[in-house]
């Protein structure tokens, strides 16, 4: 698969470094970090990334609102939650605000690569 | 969510996710857990002390305490691919604790919101150093989990709950 220009959005320093040594590993780029919802969705008119991954829990605004107001800017945005929330129904949101996949932490580097190219097949299909 | 057999099902769960998370992601081993119930104003904290809150279809905050060499062997396991420099290790001691109780509340979660209730859980707060914590009326039940590296207790603090009599047992 190409490499993909992504942006990484975690309230959590460490996290922000887990996941970006496993996605440079993978061969792609770290565009943007972003610890808040609300500089996402700020960044990503800015940077216009290929796909963002996304924590649900963040101060000021959710992943899920922020993944919603994304979509709203590019319908075509591929965004994958990456979160410690194993609830159904949260899973369900996520969906729903059009997030493309989703990952549980502990962040286990093969599902995040598997989720990471599912995420980009699907958009591609539709685009 | 006021009866004591709720409590003790949520930290019993959280305590089974967090055994799960040091043996699988850390290596260390849980060698016996110690469960006490305590009614007390004063709430003593062991050198780290990583704090959430949780609401929803239930009510409560959860704290993980470490000792120093447990929450180190955890950052030196969880962090051990990554470059840090020094100035940055202390505040990624932090943020071990901090991701570690946001992970097992969080795996926690599907289970506990047991009714299908959306549970939200707060950003985590770390405190260092403090010694203890003053509650009033408050009623917590705590579980220690013994390792080679020291202990971590995770104590439950349901907002305004009643529940069992002070005890302690193994």
């Amino acid at each position: 698969m190409k490499s993909l220009n992504i942006q990484v959005v975690d309230d959590s320093a460490l996290t922000v470094k887990k996941i970006t040594k496993m996605l440079e590993d993978m061969g792609h780029k770290i565009v943007s970090v972003s610890g808040t919802g609300k500089t996402a969705v700020f960044d990503y008119q800015y940077m216009k990334p290929d796909l963002v991954t996304m924590d649900i829990t963040m101060p000021d605004m959710d992943g899920i609102t922020a993944t919603r107001r994304i979509m709203d800017i590019d319908k075509y945005a591929r965004i994958v939650m990456i979160t410690s929330h194993s609830q159904k129904q949260m899973v369900m949101d996520s969906i729903g605000a059009g997030a493309l996949g989703y990952v549980m932490k502990p962040i286990d580097p093969e599902k995040l690569k598997a989720s990471v190219e599912k995420a980009y097949a699907k958009k591609l299909k539709k685009k | 969510m006021k009866k004591p057999e709720d409590i003790e099902h949520i930290l019993e769960v959280i305590v089974d996710i967090a055994s799960d998370f040091l043996k699988n992601e850390i290596g260390v081993e849980v060698q016996k857990t110690n469960q006490k119930s305590e009614c007390s104003s004063y709430f003593r904290l062991k050198p780290y002390t990583a704090l959430m809150s949780i609401s929803g279809s239930f009510s409560m905050n959860v704290t993980f305490s470490f000792d120093t060499a447990l929450i180190e062997q955890v950052y030196r396991v969880y962090c051990h691919e990554l470059e840090i420099e020094d100035n940055e290790r202390l505040e990624h001691i932090d943020e071990t604790a901090s991701d570690m109780i946001n992970i097992v509340i969080g795996n926690s979660t599907s289970k506990l919101a047991h009714d299908g209730t959306v549970v939200q859980i707060s950003v985590p707060i770390v405190i260092n150093e403090a010694s203890s914590l003053s509650i009033r009326d408050v009623n917590f039940l705590t579980t220690t989990l013994y390792t080679e590296f020291g202990d971590m207790m995770i104590t439950a603090m349901p907002n305004s709950c009643d529940y069992g009599e002070e005890g302690e047992r193994e």
